[in-house]
């Protein structure tokens, strides 16, 4: 025997309601109407022209018919509305809508927050070093040359130290053809950075602190060695895609524009990763070698670098965080690659003069 | 089992009513963007239905709920349609533009402008067919029997005549705007109507200006509770021959409130109390809108000739602008 109960029923022809009894049967639902006349009749509503609503949790409303006006059923009865989902089953909005759907749909979407981060932090890092090593170099050039415009328009360059600084760089050997050129700054920061394509600055103040051009040929070979492996480029890439990356996801496209433009000045402050500063130092000591300069050189730079991290806090400090390890390769290259060092007047005769003008 | 089967005979006393709990709208918003994103953003228009028919089904009138019978794929053709509209224009423009022909240039930017300036009616007029024809209450369907011709008609002489006098024509406008807009709107054999006067309107808006410099501009709420008010209070039901009016029973204070705490609510929780925020919202527009005591809402005629064919093929019948 089905379960009864009390229902208000809608004719589609009138807003009047009637009040129905109803059951649910095996092919639909069976309603029996009682008449102003006294006289019980009866109806039945087919499973597949029923259609129900969603998002009441009190009232429950099935519709009927094929073409307007539709019948309906206003239901309100708790035990109905259990025994009804329990037989025809729930919508897939409704088996969202209860406790267990919910937690499905807030593990979704934190799935996806995550899984967004894991792309932003490994995915995306993966692709633009790719993209970026495939790079043509003439647009590397280019790339570098509007940025170097960008980032010295404020700056001061010391003429003559820069050309100084360019001959004392044409006399070690190195492999790749990046049009490399150097340029001295006035700035009271012990800092050097490269720019994609060739051009690196360094600051006039690292340059007052040397005392040998070994450290001057070692600081030049490890900056260089980022323009040959391209981690200015990489570096930039990645900079740039994380920003652009965010600015798509938060929907400001005309933010993205605007930090494509801003960035230059930011790339100043650009820090390059623990393995690609390895990369960079010992590429620096493969160049040292192959031109027959002391690579005791590079530690001595790493121990006046260290020096002035100490007496204050300095942007090289997060720079070069591990000059301490970074000693210590230096060291484990001296040791392992044994070499002739071959006397170069040229490169002391340059180094006096970049530095002669300090006292 | 014995059930009581007399017919229900209430008629007084009519009750407006919303049940919609936060959470529950929480719950829906974190399922729409959830399906929004793994479909990216297809999904949309599905969710946009959702959301209404969360509304209308948690609005009880008379312990009955409202309907909406719209759908997902009703509205994505809708957006499709209005991509194309606005892209059809946009791309004479930009063709204009190009062409490098002053005159041409000239023409398609008119013709850009018109349709910029038609857009608001056709949305208007768009937005009241669909929304009132999948509208229904106990079965019996709203409708909107404006036509679209003197909506923008009426509309462009209105926009042309307030530029012409500063402004000042504005009040009478809207007035006029509204009183067609409502007379054209159907419940069954049920009539909506609206008397107003612009001249009144005029007379609220030049009071609430004066006042409004003295009080540097607090006077605003008070305003708004005055205009909303009177625009309330001339909305009216026809129902055999008579006219029952809706009551307004908004105060400038409640809606001070309202905002101040709505802001609060919005700052503290970083935005998470937004779902909260709207159904007090709800709660508040239909707490200060009296539905008309004395109409007999349990004998409305479906008439249903006229708005069986609402979906029709107007270009606009699908658009959804979220303007009512």
């Amino acid at each position: 025997m089905d379960s009864v109960y009390k229902a208000r029923y809608y004719d589609g022809h009138s807003s009047m309601p009637k009040t129905v009894v109803i059951s649910i049967t095996e092919n639909g639902l069976h309603i029996t109407f009682s008449n102003p006349d006294g006289m019980i009749s009866s109806s039945e509503w087919k499973k597949a022209q029923t259609r129900e609503t969603e998002f009441n949790s009190s009232i429950l409303i099935l519709q009927y018919g094929e073409s307007f006006p539709y019948e309906q059923l206003e239901i309100t009865d708790k035990e109905f509305h259990r025994e009804y989902t329990a037989r025809r089953g729930a919508s897939l909005i409704k088996r969202l809508r209860t406790n267990q759907g919910m937690m499905l749909v807030i593990t979704g979407l934190l799935t996806i927050v995550a899984a967004i981060a894991l792309i932003y932090i490994y995915l995306l890092p993966w692709a633009v070093d790719i993209a970026a090593k495939r790079v043509p170099q003439a647009y590397e050039i280019e790339m570098g040359k509007s940025l170097y415009e960008n980032i010295l328009k404020n700056e001061k360059v010391d003429t003559a130290k820069t050309i100084a600084i360019n001959q004392f760089f044409g006399q070690i050997q190195v492999e790749g053809n990046y049009p490399v050129h150097i340029s001295v700054v006035k700035q009271d920061i012990p800092n050097a950075f490269a720019l994609p394509g060739g051009s690196i600055v360094v600051y006039s103040k690292i340059l007052e602190d040397m005392e040998t051009p070994e450290q001057l040929a070692a600081l030049l070979a490890h900056e260089y060695s980022h323009v040959q492996l391209k981690h200015s480029t990489r570096n930039i890439f990645r900079s740039l895609a994380g920003s652009l990356v965010i600015s798509i996801i938060i929907g400001d496209f005309s933010g993205a524009t605007a930090l494509i433009l801003q960035n230059a000045e930011n790339l100043r402050s650009l820090s390059y990763s623990r393995t690609l500063e390895n990369e960079a130092d010992n590429n620096g000591l493969q160049i040292l070698k192959a031109n027959g300069i002391n690579a005791s050189g590079m530690k001595a730079l790493f121990e006046q670098l260290k020096k002035a991290s100490d007496i204050e806090i300095l942007e090289i400090v997060s720079t070069h965080p591990d000059l301490d390890k970074r000693i210590i390769n230096v060291e484990t290259f001296i040791e392992d690659n044994p070499y002739d060092v071959v006397k170069n007047d040229s490169l002391t005769y340059y180094f006096k003069t970049l530095t002669a003008d300090e006292e | 089992m014995q059930v009581d089967m007399t017919n229900h005979q209430e008629v007084d006393s009519n009750e407006f009513r919303f049940n919609g709990k936060g959470s529950q709208l929480l719950g829906i918003m974190l399922l729409n963007t959830l399906l929004s994103i793994i479909t990216f953003g297809i999904y949309y228009p599905w969710a946009r239905v959702n959301r209404l028919k969360f509304f209308w089904e948690n609005a009880e009138l008379n312990g009955s709920p409202f309907v909406f019978h719209g759908t997902g794929k009703e509205l994505f053709k809708g957006f499709i349609k209005v991509l194309l509209f606005i892209g059809i224009f946009y791309g004479l423009l930009l063709y204009g533009k190009l062409s490098g022909n002053l005159g041409l240039y000239f023409i398609t930017l008119l013709a850009f402008l018109i349709a910029l300036i038609f857009i608001t009616p056709l949305a208007i007029h768009g937005a009241m067919r669909y929304r009132l024809s999948r509208t229904s209450w106990r079965g019996i369907h709203f409708g909107y029997r404006g036509s679209l011709a003197q909506l923008i008609t009426d509309f462009c002489i209105g926009c042309i005549l307030t530029v012409i006098t500063f402004g000042i024509y504005n009040s009478w406008f809207v007035n006029r705007l509204r009183t067609y807009i409502i007379s054209n709107i159907r419940f069954g054999n049920l009539r909506f109507g609206y008397d107003g006067s612009g001249t009144e309107l005029f007379a609220i808006k030049l009071k609430s200006f004066i006042f409004s410099i003295f009080t540097f501009g607090i006077y605003y709420f008070w305003y708004l509770e005055e205009w909303t008010n009177y625009y309330i209070n001339h909305c009216y039901i026809e129902q055999n021959g008579e006219r029952y009016y809706f009551t307004g029973r908004l105060k400038g204070s409640g809606y001070f409130m309202l905002i101040i705490s709505n802001l609060l609510m919005s700052i503290f929780t970083l935005g998470l109390a937004t779902p909260w925020v709207i159904i007090r919202t709800t709660h508040f527009i239909i707490r200060n809108m009296g539905i008309p005591a004395d109409i007999n809402f349990n004998n409305i005629a479906q008439t249903e000739d006229e708005f069986k064919d609402a979906a029709g093929d107007d270009l606009i019948d699908f658009f959804d602008l979220g303007i009512v």
